[in-house]
């Protein structure tokens, strides 16, 4: 009995064995080039906010934060798309888009109007893998309109 | 003995302690000039004063001096506008309180340049713009392209 709930305890506090950590979830990465990247860079990606070496969530944007010094006035690249679709990855959903919402504290703030905002539909919508969703599609498009930076 | 030791690991600690990154920034900035508007062109104004938004604007982006005469637009979040217009060493300032983010433009004898981003919450445009652009920074604020 006594071995049998040393082992129930053991088994319990042991955690996932090394190499069985939780994986990076999968997120669209074309999706996210396509609809998310415009938003993040407007509203969150600048080097006053998320583009900053030290922030525990580091966004790169073509205006903002680059991966080196010779990227400074072009064209974001595939593998700073990637790293933002891997910090977005690393964590909680809920954390995102609380703190966009300012539901959380949020040194930037609320980013969007609410959870109608389309600039939130569109994130959210790409988040939970429904960024092909017609809603959230079109929510897309409005949001596109909204953040457009001009041309260099 | 025992004193003279005390006192020596309270000078350490003094000089130890105190020292932010933001003190270190300011201890960084190097004196140009008399105090005044005018002084420390290109620095980040905001580590010493309590302005708004400040900055330094140059003619090109390698130019080592700032430029006057330039007029700096910020509108901010509630659409209320700022102007100010750049002194004898390119530096600006506004003491009003913009509420982030501020969209800003510049402009001068028919030539505009807006920023292509907004400014959410540094009000010292020389945090962002400092004079090599690089990885994290944009490189001075500048009105012509021309090299």
């Amino acid at each position: 009995m006594r071995r049998a709930l040393v082992a129930i305890v053991l088994v319990a506090c042991s955690g996932p064995s090394p190499g069985t950590t939780n994986a990076p979830r999968a997120l669209d990465q074309a999706a996210y080039d396509r609809d998310v990247q415009p938003i993040v860079e407007a509203r969150c990606a600048t080097l006053d906010c998320h583009g900053h070496f030290d922030r525990p969530l580091r966004l790169y944007a073509e205006t903002g934060l680059r991966r080196s010094d010779e990227l400074r006035g072009l064209p974001i690249t595939a593998q700073e798309l990637a790293d933002n679709v891997a910090a977005a990855a690393a964590i909680d959903d809920s954390l995102i888009l609380d703190k966009a919402l300012g539901a959380m504290k949020h040194t930037g703030g609320a980013l969007f109007t609410g959870t109608d905002d389309p600039q939130y539909v569109c994130v959210r919508g790409w988040l939970v893998g429904a960024s092909a969703d017609a809603a959230v599609a079109s929510a897309c498009a409005i949001a596109a309109t909204q953040v457009a930076l001009p041309p260099p | 003995m025992k004193a003279a030791a005390c006192f020596a690991c309270a000078c350490v600690l003094i000089a130890c302690i105190g020292q932010t990154p933001e003190d270190q920034e300011r201890d960084a900035v190097v004196s140009i000039g008399p105090h005044g508007p005018e002084h420390n062109p290109g620095s980040p104004c905001l580590l010493c004063h309590d302005f708004g938004l400040a900055g330094t604007i140059y003619r090109r982006a390698a130019d080592e001096n700032g430029v006057a005469g330039v007029t700096v637009t910020m509108t901010d979040a509630t659409g209320r506008v700022f102007t100010e217009v750049s002194n004898a060493t390119g530096n600006f300032y506004t003491n009003d309180a913009p509420t982030y983010p501020v969209h800003v433009e510049i402009s001068m004898g028919g030539v505009k340049q807006p920023m292509r981003n907004v400014v959410h919450q540094w009000g010292s445009c020389a945090e962002c713009h400092r004079p090599d652009a690089g990885a994290s920074s944009a490189g001075r604020i500048f009105l012509e392209k021309t090299p």
